[in-house]
């Protein structure tokens, strides 16, 4: 058997709902709907660190974070009536981020600039100086792998392996199918792998 | 060529199968370029291991109050119904009203009612007194209000200097209006309710059902409420807002607008036109919880009613049934209503009924029904079989020293104002009242004790502070307590303590609070 006739990799199975604060932000779905606004902000402040990390890692340490995570919830809070209760809420909630994502990444390569030039500046690492100056170091090093990838790619990329989703969930939130979740994702890796080797040897040749 | 790039990914996360995790095992050691990938993918995941946890850091306060402006935004906007909806509902009560045009002119016809009993009218822009001490309307006549007396949009409510009400709105809020203060209701819907406090204390406990809008004016602020437990004071030269639950939006005489969350207080001076941020004081939020434990109590003995009101037997636990919701009161007419104010009630025997019939009656006056409650009774109390005929019980009672003899006895309202009560309705009251607590300190241990909060207080409220009133302030601690809602048994052995520095339970209100 030879490596070329392996398939793509099996990859893992999406981690079991989490139980009781799944339960809980779907109560809050139903008092929403009923246009309770406590209960969004209930929402809100549960979520709200989820939300600027996961759009942090997908289009970077950008100077329109906070409008993006306003429109995320704004987008949240018109979708919210629709939500059916078929998938779990933090699935939806990553899908109406990675359209918020999207449409970020678009509109930055339609300008044709960089937002993320700069170094990620106000950027949390951590609490151990050690520990904050690596992550630091490859926080950068990632953000910058990760403009070399295409948005669908990155979206992929970023929910697999810095927010922890599994395929099928992945394939939820993105509204594509499971293979073609494996697909991008191989591909990404691939592309990840190469960029961030290269950042490597010209960090080291400089 | 080897496809080595396909699985050392997935090798290196052990997301393989055995097989293939073997086999990519056994080929890495005779291809020195896999192993020089395999090192890259490992020091890309180590990257992003090191990367997943970066958060950035931002000006929370700054996205919340964005966040809170666009819900509120938001939600307003769904609240108005598009034009071809209101358009709609136009046109259906046009066709409503030639419906009924058609039905008055046609030849009448002698309809046997399947349903006696009269409907009552939609209440819904309804609100109600549930309780009043000198509390008037300001009208040409200046009429007092007494419990359970119904408001509409428009009415000016004002309290004497000892004076205090609690109102309950037709959207379920719950409004407590403080002594010397004149309140207007300028809208009393179901679904929009706009008040202005034109001086005094106003408390606030607004209810999460959705609506148009909930204002309160004052002093040239709007406060716009988000949710849910606030007070505002106006004393002419200051307004002050401070919230405990939830966060209201001000708007400032000067166009600009603030948030105001749980736990701060915002000063306007009226004279510099200048706004303060201020942290909650803790009178402050014994102030304000004490319109949550009404409201409280309130919805827990509401919900009880209809329990009770579907099966309730003449064997079961002291019943209190407050007045239902605004909605389903029976409206009173106009002549109801002035008949409970000014004309005397009917002369009722001032004994406790023990024996009745099944069914709950409603009270019509915003008394509680207690039944089953062993009471002692005058020999000359005739069997009652009238609703009005139930005695209220104590948690309606004691509001300006009332008494229940006073209240069921006496001829006329003028009387009930002028003239002592009888020695004997005096001693029903406080044998009552003992029973009421009686059976308030059993309920604790069985967990049912948040029916009796609101007689509790009203006992606690006693203007003659006695060995009742004392008992009465550390049951609701206790109650409190038993139901794990510490902030408010804190707050109740605090009340305790400013009131009976030298009680019979100060240790253990001492060491409640951890004093």
């Amino acid at each position: 058997m030879s490596a070329d006739a392996l398939p793509l990799p099996r990859l893992v199975p999406t981690p079991p709902p989490t139980g009781q604060a799944e339960a809980r932000l779907l109560r809050l779905v139903d008092r929403i709907k009923k246009d309770d606004v406590l209960a969004f902000e209930e929402l809100y402040r549960l979520t709200r660190d989820d939300v600027a990390r996961t759009l942090f890692h997908l289009v970077g340490a950008r100077p329109d974070l906070e409008d993006m995570i306003q429109d995320t919830y704004l987008r949240l809070l018109k979708a919210v009536p629709t939500f059916r209760g078929e998938s779990q809420f933090r699935t939806f909630l990553y899908r109406v981020c990675a359209n918020v994502a999207l449409m970020n990444l678009r509109w930055w390569r339609r300008r044709r600039e960089d937002p993320t030039a700069e170094l990620p500046e106000g950027i949390d690492f951590g609490q151990d100086p050690e520990r904050a100056a690596q992550a630091a170091q490859a926080s950068r090093l990632v953000h910058l792998a990760l403009q070399k990838l295409t948005a669908k790619k990155r979206i992929v990329f970023v929910y697999h392996e810095l927010c922890g989703m599994g395929p099928e969930e992945i394939a939820q939130a993105v509204g594509v199918s499971y293979n073609t979740v494996r697909s991008r994702l191989h591909h990404a890796r691939l592309e990840f792998t190469e960029a961030l080797r290269e950042l490597t040897r010209g960090e080291v040749a400089s | 060529m080897i496809r080595h790039d396909t699985q050392l990914w997935a090798y290196a996360a052990k997301e393989l199968e055995l097989g293939d995790h073997r086999y990519v095992e056994a080929h890495l050691e005779d291809c020195p370029e896999c192993v020089e990938q395999l090192a890259s993918v490992q020091v890309a995941k180590e990257a992003l291991e090191l990367a997943r946890d970066a958060r950035p850091r931002l000006a929370w306060a700054h996205v919340d109050e964005r966040i809170g402006a666009m819900v509120e935004k938001r939600l307003h906007a769904q609240a108005r119904r598009p034009l071809y909806f209101r358009m709609g509902v136009v046109g259906l009560g046009l066709a409503a009203a030639a419906a009924a045009l058609f039905v008055v002119a046609s030849p009448k016809q002698e309809l046997i009612p399947l349903n006696a009993i009269e409907q009552p009218a939609p209440t819904s822009s309804w609100a109600r007194v549930d309780r009043a001490q000198g509390l008037t309307r300001v009208d040409a006549a200046s009429s007092e209000i007494v419990d359970g007396m119904e408001l509409t949009g428009g009415d000016v409510l004002r309290t004497s200097p000892s004076g205090r009400a609690i109102v309950h709105l037709p959207d379920g809020s719950h409004l407590r209006v403080g002594a010397a203060s004149q309140l207007a209701l300028t809208r009393s819907e179901a679904d929009d309710v706009a008040l202005t406090l034109e001086r005094g204390s106003l408390a606030v406990r607004a209810s999460h059902q959705s609506r148009k809008g909930f204002v309160v004016h004052s002093g040239g602020l709007s406060v716009n409420v988000i949710g849910t437990v606030f007070g505002v004071t106006n004393d002419a030269e200051q307004v002050e807002v401070s919230v405990t639950e939830g966060k209201v939006r001000v708007e400032l005489p000067t166009g600009e607008s603030v948030f105001v969350a749980s736990g701060q207080r915002l000063r306007f001076d009226s004279k510099t036109q200048r706004a303060k941020r201020l942290k909650l004081t803790a009178a402050n939020e014994r102030e304000l919880s004490e319109i949550t434990a009404v409201a409280d109590a309130t919805t827990s003995v509401e919900k009880r009613s209809v329990v009770a009101a579907v099966g309730g037997s003449p064997s079961s636990p002291p019943m209190i049934t407050a007045q239902g919701t605004p909605r389903a009161l029976p409206r009173l007419t106009p002549e109801e209503a002035r008949s409970r104010q000014v004309e005397a009630p009917v002369p009722v025997k001032p004994a406790l009924i023990v024996e009745g019939p099944a069914e709950v009656w409603p009270t019509l006056g915003g008394g509680e029904i207690v039944r089953g409650v062993p009471a002692p009774r005058e020999p000359e109390a005739a069997p009652i079989s009238q609703p009005d005929e139930w005695a209220a019980a104590p948690v309606s009672l004691p509001l300006a020293g009332e008494r229940v003899g006073e209240r069921v006895s006496t001829a006329s309202a003028a009387r009930l104002a002028d003239e002592p009560a009888p020695a004997s309705a005096k001693v029903v009251a406080k044998d009552l009242e003992m029973i009421f607590m009686q059976r308030a300190e059993d309920s604790i241990e069985k967990g049912t004790c948040d029916r009796f909060l609101l007689g509790l207080e009203d006992i606690a409220q006693d203007s003659e502070r006695n060995a009742r009133s004392e008992q009465a302030r550390v049951l609701r601690a206790r109650c409190f307590d038993s139901q794990l809602r510490p902030r408010q048994a804190l707050n109740e052995y605090r009340k305790y303590l400013d009131e009976y520095a030298r009680g019979r339970f100060v240790d253990e209100a001492h060491k409640a609070l951890g004093e």
